[in-house]
């Protein structure tokens, strides 16, 4: 198999690695405060996906757009 | 903390995590832990307002370091929806994401075989709504992926290969294909509409496909659960399960999705019961030939 896994960030420090590129994404790291990992898988591109119903939550207030 | 014990009557390894006996059940959409989380609300599972995709260590995991590992998938911050409604771009986005954790998870010196999964449907043992899917990696080959080995052994070389001539040579349990990628009922389907989605050139896992065949992937994929969800007019229930190599270098294996739906009719589930557990074989009311035409028709129904 390839190669071996990045190194991760410090357990429960709840920030976010600047990421890496994966294919079409961004591969972002954090280390939830209970110590479980956590990986979020962005757009490479920055845009955001379409919802099925084409709504989405705003960032900022979490209510739909 | 997960064990595992021999069973030495049946040859196969029993995992034991207790701690999932108090797992999350069917919470209340409000009390969802796999939605994003909302301003001034209780922290969820995942620490922000909106996201994509996401992946976390399932907090009641079957099997964790240094002995393997257990992921959530979670497809969207929509709590609604279903893999099949996944806007396209999405399920694309998705197979990247399978093909990073296994990359990432098969390169541990500790796991032998990464399995991707989704349960939909209570019928099957779904706890969460939320759409979502998971990974286990196994500190070891389990016996499913054992026999596709020997399936190999037994045709000479690829099996899925060898069935996937087959079943394109015949056609008739053919419900979905492109120039990457092939559906169909499988000749001795055990359940009503066991669908598989099957690789046309050999790629033994995601890591070897091209940008396209992922693309194809995620469409068979979407085609074959829309057309289920079609099929009884009804929210279909299956297990969806990634089946690749194994992860020691063995480098045996071809990349394919199997469905295992329980629904024989839109209100009759099929069982395991005395016979298939019992005995190990499954006793089938509906031929193959037959659910692949009414699922084919399904998925046509489409466009």
């Amino acid at each position: 198999m390839p190669s071996a896994p990045p190194e991760q960030p410090p357990a429960g420090d709840g920030g976010e690695d600047e990421g890496e590129r994966y294919g079409p994404l961004i591969v972002r790291r954090m280390v939830k405060e209970d110590g479980r990992a956590l990986i979020r898988f962005d757009r490479a591109d920055g845009k955001r996906f379409d919802r099925a119903d084409g709504k989405r939550f705003d960032r900022a207030d979490g209510k739909r757009e | 903390m997960s064990s595992r014990r021999f069973n030495e009557l049946r040859g196969e390894e029993v995992a034991y995590a207790v701690a999932r006996q108090d797992r999350t059940f069917l919470p209340p959409e409000d009390h969802c832990p796999l939605d994003p989380t909302r301003p001034g609300a209780p922290v969820t599972e995942i620490p922000f307002p909106a996201f994509e995709i996401v992946v976390f260590d399932n907090l009641f995991p079957s099997f964790e370091a240094p002995e393997g590992a257990a992921e959530v998938v979670v497809y969207t911050d929509d709590h609604h929806g279903s893999f099949a409604a996944l806007e396209p771009a999405r399920a694309q986005a998705l197979m990247w994401v399978w093909r990073q954790r296994y990359e990432e998870l098969g390169a541990r010196p500790d796991v032998e075989y990464v399995l991707i999964f989704e349960n939909r449907g209570v019928e099957v043992g779904t706890t969460l709504h939320h759409p979502h899917g998971q990974i286990y990696a196994f500190p070891l080959l389990p016996p499913v992926a054992a026999l596709e080995l020997a399936a190999d052994a037994r045709l000479g070389g690829c099996a899925p290969c060898v069935l996937l001539e087959r079943e394109l040579a015949g056609g008739e349990r053919v419900v979905w294909a492109d120039e990457h990628v092939a559906a169909y009922v499988p000749f001795a389907a055990r359940w009503p509409y066991e669908t598989h989605v099957v690789m046309r050139e050999h790629r033994p896992s995601l890591v070897e496909c091209t940008p396209g065949e992922l693309d194809s992937l995620a469409a068979a994929l979407q085609a074959v659960t829309r057309g289920f969800d079609r099929l009884f007019e009804r929210e279909f229930p299956y297990v969806m399960v990634v089946h690749q190599a194994p992860t020691t270098g063995a480098h045996a294996g071809h990349l394919h999705v199997e469905f295992y739906p329980p629904l024989r009719t839109a209100t009759k589930l099929k069982y395991l019961a005395g016979c298939e557990q019992g005995a190990g074989t499954f006793i089938m009311d509906v031929l193959p030939e037959d659910s692949a035409a009414a699922l084919a028709e399904a998925i046509g129904r489409g466009g």
